[in-house]
């Protein structure tokens, strides 16, 4: 398993354009609940220092999912339509990391209030994604105005390109 | 596992009306859900697929052999989710908790090519897996006037409604 930045020396293609839809700024993230069942909701990936983390609140249950299973799968939203749309997922997969050393929460922090947002609460549990997996697919539409908004033409269903890069 | 309560969109519609029009307004609007599912090691996996409502069952149809059809054949425990596209989304987070049931009924996988036909012009003409989502739980999430407000609805339990600060 590998952090951010390898996966990015390695397939910098792949990573500057999940770069660009993790920022979006809202991502899904999936782990497993306490009875085995999956459970997904919606965050803010961060970056600090070349590597991917998330945070996830205090009073949220899920935050001892990676506790006991540190399996994750963080997922992008398609971009909004427009003329040039291309359906992009990109997912990654690993392991969580918990990670409570003051420098990288201060990181993390700071990359956070650079780009306009909150600082982590105290109380925030943050993890580390160590990347095993990154996953693209695309679906190139054929799109067409209909009023003043874009959708993939009707009637056609693309055929994926997908990629996959799996850590060394 | 056993011993779950699940119940058809139909059954869940009836019993709490106001809270399946928001999520079926999210389901249309998007188009596309999110669902998770267990990989074979029990890790958890994401997938978008797109949903319709067939006469009273939520449905998503997926490509034959998939990854994530070969998931819920295996573990059918799954949550589906409707997308946000930003932080403070004023309709909020909608997931369905469900146990994902392999439809194999002609009739029935027929009824969906006609709808999916009718929604988008295109239906399959191959192999490909088609899986009906029994309910378990509904959640809604959303903010608003500063609050977050929490709705909640199991077939045992009803709606259970709850307002905090965020």
């Amino acid at each position: 398993m590998v952090s951010w930045t390898e996966f990015a020396e390695a397939e910098p293609e792949m990573a500057a354009r999940g770069l660009e839809h993790l920022k979006i700024p809202i991502a899904y993230f999936a782990t497993v609940r306490k009875d085995g069942s999956p459970r997904l909701h919606p965050l803010s990936p961060l970056f600090a220092d070349g590597r991917l983390f998330v945070s996830i609140t205090a009073s949220a249950p899920r935050r001892h999912d990676l506790m006991r299973n540190r399996r994750y799968s963080l997922h992008t939203l398609p971009p909004d339509l427009g003329p040039d749309y291309d359906e992009f997922e990109f997912n990654v997969t690993g392991s969580a990391r918990r990670v409570t050393d003051t420098a990288t929460w201060d990181a993390v922090s700071d990359a956070e209030q650079a780009r306009g947002r909150p600082r982590l609460n105290d109380d925030d549990w943050l993890f580390e994604l160590d990347i095993e997996m990154v996953l693209t697919t695309v679906w190139k539409h054929e799109m067409v105005k209909t009023g003043d908004q874009w959708f993939p033409k009707a009637g056609v269903v693309p055929q994926p390109t997908r990629r996959v890069w799996k850590a060394p | 596992m056993e011993g779950a309560v699940v119940v058809t969109w139909a059954e869940f519609a009836e019993a709490a009306p106001d809270l399946a029009a928001v999520g079926l307004e999210r389901i249309k609007r998007s188009e596309i859900v999110l669902v998770g599912s267990l990989r074979r090691d029990g890790s958890p996996r994401i997938s978008p697929v797109e949903s319709d409502i067939v006469d009273g069952e939520l449905m998503a149809g997926m490509m034959w052999q998939s990854r994530k059809a070969l998931d819920l054949l295996r573990d059918p425990r799954c949550v589906v989710h409707t997308t946000v596209h930003d932080r403070m989304d004023a309709m909020g987070e909608f997931k369905i908790r469900c146990r994902a049931a392999d439809v194999e009924d002609p009739k029935k996988r027929d009824r969906y090519g006609e709808v999916l036909f009718a929604r988008i012009d295109w239906r399959p003409d191959g192999d490909f897996h088609l899986f009906s989502f029994d309910i378990e739980s509904v959640t809604h999430l959303h903010y608003g006037d500063l609050k977050k407000h929490f709705t909640m609805w199991t077939p045992g339990g009803g709606l259970v409604t709850r307002v905090e600060d965020p």
